[in-house]
C-alpha cells in the first residue's frame, strides 16, 4: 500500500516538474512585469519543498537550478546553489505547510521568493553580471520575487487539496522539527 | 536503553537524510559555477547548455506562437487611440526611413537606388544569413534573445546581428539550430561608435533603462541633440556605418574629459522579427589601420561635415567613405 503510495507522489512531483518545466520553457520568458520575470523553477522547488520537507526540496532545487541554468543566460550553478539551499531551507521547517496552514505556506513563499530573488540579484552584482545596484536588488530582484510567488499561490491551492501531504507525512525519510519535539 | 539507542539512531538517520544532500548539491553547485565562469565560450558547460538550448527550441519556439495573440492584445490595450494595423505600419516604415536617411548621409548614393531600397542586407551589402527571432531572455537580469538559425548555418560567437532599423546585438551564444543574441541594450554590451556628423569616437554601452550611453567621447568634441550615431568599425566585429542611434541628452561637467551622451537606440528586436545576422565583412567595411591611427590620435573628430554628394568629395579620411562604394 506504501509502495503503491510512494510512486502516486512520485509521479504527482514528476507531473509538476514537467508543467513547470514547460510553463518556464514557453512562457516565463514572454511574460514580464514591471522589471520582473517568473522564474517556474522556483515555485517547483517551493511546492515540493513545502510537502516533500527538506530532501525532496535539496533534491528538487538542485534538479530545478540546474534546468534553469541550462535553459537562461545566467552562470550556471548559480540558481543551482540558491535553490538547492531554499529546498532545503523551506523543507526543514515543516513538511506538509502547504496543506495543513497554506496561509502560513504562501506568507512563507512570497518571503523566500523575493529573499531569494534579491540575493540572486546581489551574487550578479557580485560576479559582474549586474551592474546596477538597484536595477539588481529593488527592480528586477524584488519584482522578480513579487511575481513569482503570486503565480505560486495556484500551485498551493491545488497542492493543498490533493492528498500528498498526508502520504509524505506517514512515511519516513526527512527532518520534521515538530515530531522531534 | 537500547529502545532509546535505536529512537536516536534513526532521529538522526532522518536528519542527516535532507543535510547529506544539502551537503553534496551544494558542492556540485558551487564547483559548476567556478568550472563555468573559469572556462571559456567553448568549454564543456557552454557546449552542454547548448545542447540544451538545441533540444528545447521546438517547445520555446511553440510559446511564443501561443502568446503571439496575447502580446498582440497587449499592444491594443496600449494604443487605444490608434488602428493597431496603422501603428505597426507607421512603426516600420518609421524604422526603414530612418535607415534611409543614415544611409543617404553615409554614403551619398543616388535617390534612384535608395528608392529601391528593401532592406539593409542590400543598402550595407552586407554578407549575412537572414533568422528569425523565437525567444527572449527568461531572466530579468538579462536582455538577449534567441534567433531561430545555429552553427549549421554558418553562424558563430561574436557575429553581430542588425534588423531594417539597424543594429541590434551581437551573438553571444551559438547551438546547431539557434543563437542567443546579447542586445544593445543589455549592460554587459559595448560597441565601438562614432557621431556620424563629427567622426567623434566613443563605446557605445547598454543601460538598464533601454538606453544607450555614449562612452569616451572626448569634451572637445562636438556633439548635439539629434546628432546619430553609428558603427565606426574599429573593433573590427561591426561594419563600418551601420545605424545605432540618435542622441537624445547631451551633458559636459565644467571640468570632465568626457562628454556624459544618451544614445536612442533606433533597432528594437520583437519576437518573429526577422533578422540579418552578419556573418563576414567585406575589406570596406573593415576600419583601416589610418582609420584606427586617425581614431587614436584625433578622437574627437572632425568639424561637422555636409552629406557627401555624389561626386565623391574628398575630405582627408579617405578610408571614410561610405560602405557603398564597395
Amino acid at each position: 500500500m506504501e509502495i503503491r503510495d510512494k510512486y502516486k507522489y512520485h509521479r504527482v512531483i514528476a507531473m509538476l516538474s514537467l508543467i513547470c518545466a514547460l510553463l518556464q520553457l514557453m512562457f516565463a520568458p514572454h511574460i514580464y512585469i514591471f522589471g520582473g520575470v517568473i522564474n517556474f523553477m522556483m515555485i517547483l522547488t517551493f511546492s515540493v519543498a513545502l510537502i516533500g520537507g527538506s530532501r525532496y526540496g535539496c533534491l528538487t532545487g538542485f534538479f530545478a537550478g540546474l534546468f534553469y541554468d541550462l535553459t537562461t543566460p545566467s552562470p550556471m550553478g548559480l540558481m543551482m546553489l540558491l535553490l538547492t539551499v531554499i529546498g532545503f531551507v523551506l523543507g526543514s521547517s515543516e513538511r506538509n505547510r502547504v496543506v495543513e496552514q497554506i496561509v502560513d505556506a504562501i506568507k512563507m513563499t512570497f518571503a523566500v521568493a523575493i529573499a531569494a530573488n534579491m540575493v540572486y540579484g546581489i551574487a550578479l552584482l557580485m560576479l559582474h553580471v549586474e551592474h546596477s545596484f538597484v536595477q539588481a536588488i529593488f527592480i528586477h530582484g524584488l519584482m522578480s520575487g513579487v511575481v513569482t510567488a503570486l503565480f505560486a499561490i495556484p500551485f498551493m491551492f491545488v497542492l493543498s487539496r490533493t492528498d500528498m501531504g498526508q502520504g509524505f507525512a506517514g512515511r519516513a525519510g526527512g527532518m520534521r522539527f515538530r515530531s522531534i519535539r | 536503553m537500547q529502545g532509546k539507542h535505536t529512537y536516536s539512531a534513526q532521529l538522526k538517520r532522518k536528519q542527516s537524510s535532507g543535510l547529506r544532500p544539502l551537503i553534496v548539491f551544494c558542492m556540485i553547485s558551487f564547483l559548476t559555477l567556478t568550472m563555468f565562469l573559469r572556462e571559456g565560450d567553448s568549454g564543456i558547460l557552454h557546449s552542454i547548455r547548448a545542447g540544451v538550448t538545441t533540444i528545447t527550441t521546438p517547445v520555446r519556439m511553440a510559446g511564443a506562437v501561443v502568446v503571439s495573440p496575447f502580446t498582440s492584445i497587449s499592444n491594443v490595450a496600449s494604443n487605444l487611440t490608434a488602428d493597431d494595423k496603422t501603428l505597426s505600419e507607421l512603426k516600420r516604415e518609421n524604422a526603414e526611413l530612418q535607415a534611409q536617411v543614415i544611409e543617404l548621409q553615409e554614403s551619398g548614393s543616388d535617390a534612384r537606388r535608395l528608392e529601391e531600397l528593401l532592406g539593409l542586407q542590400s543598402t550595407y551589402q552586407l554578407q549575412s544569413t537572414a533568422a528569425r527571432i523565437n525567444g527572449a531572455s527568461a531572466d530579468a537580469w538579462s536582455k538577449t534573445m534567441t534567433i531561430d538559425k545555429g552553427t549549421l548555418d554558418g553562424l558563430a560567437v561574436n557575429m553581430p546581428v542588425t534588423n531594417s532599423a539597424g543594429v541590434i546585438g551581437q551573438i553571444i551564444e551559438v547551438s546547431p539550430n539557434s543563437a542567443t543574441i546579447r542586445l544593445l541594450t543589455d549592460e554587459n554590451s559595448g560597441v565601438s561608435a562614432m557621431i556620424q556628423s563629427t567622426r567623434a569616437q566613443g563605446m557605445l554601452n547598454g543601460q538598464p533603462d533601454g538606453t544607450l550611453r555614449l562612452d569616451y567621447v572626448p569634451a572637445d568634441a562636438q556633439v548635439q541633440i539629434d546628432d546619430l550615431v553609428i558603427t565606426s568599425g574599429l573593433g573590427g566585429v561591426y561594419p563600418k556605418g551601420l545605424p545605432l542611434g540618435r542622441v537624445i541628452a547631451v551633458d559636459k561637467a565644467d571640468n570632465a574629459l568626457y562628454y556624459s551622451i544618451i544614445v536612442e537606440p533606433f533597432a528594437h528586436a520583437e519576437s518573429f522579427e526577422e533578422v540579418l545576422v552578419i556573418t563576414s565583412l567585406t575589406q570596406q567595411q573593415r576600419a583601416t589601420d589610418q582609420d584606427v591611427a586617425s581614431a587614436n590620435s584625433n578622437p574627437s573628430g572632425d568639424e561637422p561635415v555636409a552629406p557627401k554628394d555624389d561626386t565623391g568629395s574628398s575630405d582627408d579620411e579617405p578610408d571614410e567613405d561610405d560602405i557603398q562604394s564597395e
